[in-house]
C-alpha cells in the first residue's frame, strides 16, 4: 500500500488546508475498500502495478484534489478564456511570474533610488506584459483543450502503464509540466528586457554593475532553459518522475554554485565613471547598494541550501 | 451521428440525475464506495471523482448527515440524507416525475413508434426549426 499512500500524500498537497486530512483519510478508505473488493474477487492480493493502474484511472493527484474544489473558478471576458481546469495552473503561473517580475523591478527601482512614478510606470508595464502573455498562451491552451474538461490528452486518466521501476513511482501531471515551460518561457523571453531596464536603471543614476552579473545573466538562462527542457521530457514521459528529482536536484546545485560565484566578487555595483568628481558624491550610494546586495545573496544562499536539503531528501525518499 | 456531440449531451444529461440518483439511493445509509458499487448495480454508474466530492458537496449544503464508524476493522464514513435533504429529494422527485411526463408527451407526438423507420427524420429536423 506504499503507492497508494505516496498517492494520497501527492492528493494531500492540492487540497485546502481546511479540509485536506478529512478528504485524505475518506479518499483513503474508500480506494482501501475497492482494492479490498477487488482482491476479494481475484482471491489474491493486487500486484504494485494493478494497484498502479487503478490509481492512474483515477486521475493525476492535481486533478483529483481539484476535484473537490467548492467553487469553481474561471477566467472569462465575454467568453470563458480559462476554464475551471485550467484554472488553478493559471493562478500558478501567473503568481510565479507576476511576483519575480514586481520583486526584481521594485529591487532594482528602490536601489536606485527611481523617482516615484517612474518605478511605478516601469512596474506596469512589465506586469502587464507578463498578465497579457500568461493569459494568453492559458485562453490558447484552453481553446486546443475544446473547452471540454476530461477530454483533452492532458486531463484524461492515464491509461494502464508498465509496472513501477525503480524510482518512477508516481507520474508527473502534464498540466504541471505545461504550466513549467510557459512560466519559465515567459521568463526566458523577458529576461533580455529586464537587462535593458536594469542597465538604463544604472546608468540613470550614474552607477555601473560588474561583470558578475554577466554570469549571472548567462546562468540564469541556462537554468531556465534547462528547466523547459526538464518539463518537455516529463510532458511526453510523464512517467519519468525520477529524471524530474534528478535534474531539479542538478538545478539546485548550479543555482547555489551562481549564487556563491557572485557572492565571492564582493562588491557588485560601482560607479559608472569612478573618475568623476560625482563618484565621491555616489560612494554612500554604492556602498549601500553593495550592503543591501551582500544580505540578499547571504539570504539566497542560505534558502538554496533549504533547497538542495528538501530536493534531495525527495529524491532519496523516490528510490 | 457525432458520437463526440452525443456524449457532451449525455453527460449533460446525466449530470442533474446523478443528484436526485445519490440522494434517493442514500435514504438508506451507505459509506462512498458500497454507495458507488450500489449505483453502479442498478445501473448508474458514478466515476469516483464526482460521487466523492459530489457527497461533501452534498453535506455542505445539509442535505446529507454523514457518521464515522467501523466497519470491518475500518473506519469509514456513512452518509444518510438529512431531514432537509428528505424534502429537497420529494421536490425534485415530483419535478422529475413532471419533466418525465412532459417528454413523454413530447415524444410522443413527435416521434413515430419505431424509431428506426425513415418516417422519425421529418419530425427531427422540424423540432430544431
Amino acid at each position: 500500500m506504499q503507492l497508494l499512500d505516496t498517492y494520497l500524500k501527492a492528493v494531500a498537497r492540492f487540497l485546502p488546508a481546511a479540509e485536506r486530512d478529512d478528504i485524505v483519510r475518506e479518499l483513503s478508505e474508500n480506494l482501501r475498500s475497492q482494492i479490498d473488493d477487488r482482491e476479494a474477487q481475484i482471491n489474491r492480493p493486487l500486484t504494485d502495478t494493478e494497484v498502479k493502474a487503478l490509481l492512474d484511472r483515477l486521475g493525476s493527484p492535481l486533478e483529483v484534489a481539484g476535484r473537490y474544489q467548492q467553487n469553481t473558478r474561471v477566467l472569462a471576458f465575454g467568453r470563458v478564456l480559462v476554464g475551471p481546469v485550467l484554472f488553478p495552473f493559471y493562478t500558478k503561473v501567473l503568481g510565479f511570474n507576476l511576483g519575480i517580475t514586481a520583486a526584481v523591478i521594485v529591487i532594482i527601482g528602490t536601489a536606485l533610488r527611481r523617482p516615484a512614478a517612474s518605478l511605478a510606470q516601469g512596474l506596469l508595464i512589465h506586469l502587464f506584459i507578463q498578465f497579457a502573455i500568461v493569459t494568453l498562451i492559458f485562453s490558447l491552451v484552453e481553446m486546443g483543450l475544446g473547452g471540454r474538461p476530461g477530454t483533452s490528452d492532458l486531463q484524461r486518466p492515464a491509461a494502464p502503464v508498465a509496472p513501477p521501476r525503480g524510482r518512477d513511482k508516481l507520474r508527473v501531471s502534464r498540466l504541471e509540466s505545461l504550466s513549467q515551460i510557459v512560466a519559465l518561457g515567459i521568463l526566458l523571453a523577458w529576461l533580455p528586457a529586464l537587462r535593458d531596464f536594469a542597465r538604463s536603471a544604472f546608468a540613470g543614476a550614474g552607477l555601473a554593475p560588474a561583470p558578475i552579473w554577466r554570469v549571472v545573466y548567462v546562468t540564469l538562462a541556462g537554468l531556465w532553459c534547462a528547466g523547459i527542457a526538464q518539463a518537455s521530457v516529463n510532458l511526453f514521459r510523464p512517467g519519468w518522475a525520477g529524471f524530474r528529482s534528478v535534474a531539479r536536484l542538478a538545478m539546485d546545485l548550479v543555482w547555489m554554485g551562481m549564487v556563491v560565484i557572485t557572492l565571492s566578487a564582493g562588491r557588485w555595483v560601482g560607479a559608472l565613471d569612478p573618475g568623476a568628481p560625482s563618484a565621491v558624491a555616489q560612494a554612500a550610494t554604492v556602498e549601500g547598494i553593495n550592503r543591501g546586495l551582500f544580505i540578499g545573496l547571504v539570504v539566497t544562499s542560505i534558502v538554496s541550501v533549504i533547497m538542495i536539503f528538501f530536493d534531495a531528501r525527495r529524491l532519496i525518499r523516490a528510490t | 451521428m457525432n458520437p463526440e456531440l452525443f456524449e457532451n449531451l449525455r453527460l449533460e444529461l446525466r449530470r442533474g440525475v446523478l443528484t436526485v440518483a445519490v440522494l434517493t439511493q442514500l435514504r438508506h445509509e451507505h459509506y462512498g464506495y458500497a454507495l458507488r458499487k450500489a449505483l453502479a448495480e442498478r445501473g448508474m454508474a458514478i466515476d469516483e471523482n464526482t460521487l466523492y466530492p459530489l457527497l461533501r458537496r452534498l453535506e455542505s449544503q445539509g442535505l446529507l448527515v454523514s457518521q464515522w464508524r467501523e466497519e470491518d476493522k475500518r473506519n469509514k464514513r456513512f452518509y444518510r440524507l438529512s431531514i432537509d435533504g428528505g424534502q429537497m429529494l420529494g421536490q425534485l422527485l415530483d419535478e422529475w416525475r413532471d419533466i418525465n411526463d412532459s417528454l413523454n408527451r413530447i415524444t410522443g407526438r413527435a416521434l413515430p413508434p419505431n424509431r428506426d423507420t425513415q418516417e422519425g427524420e421529418p419530425c427531427n429536423s422540424s423540432t430544431r426549426t
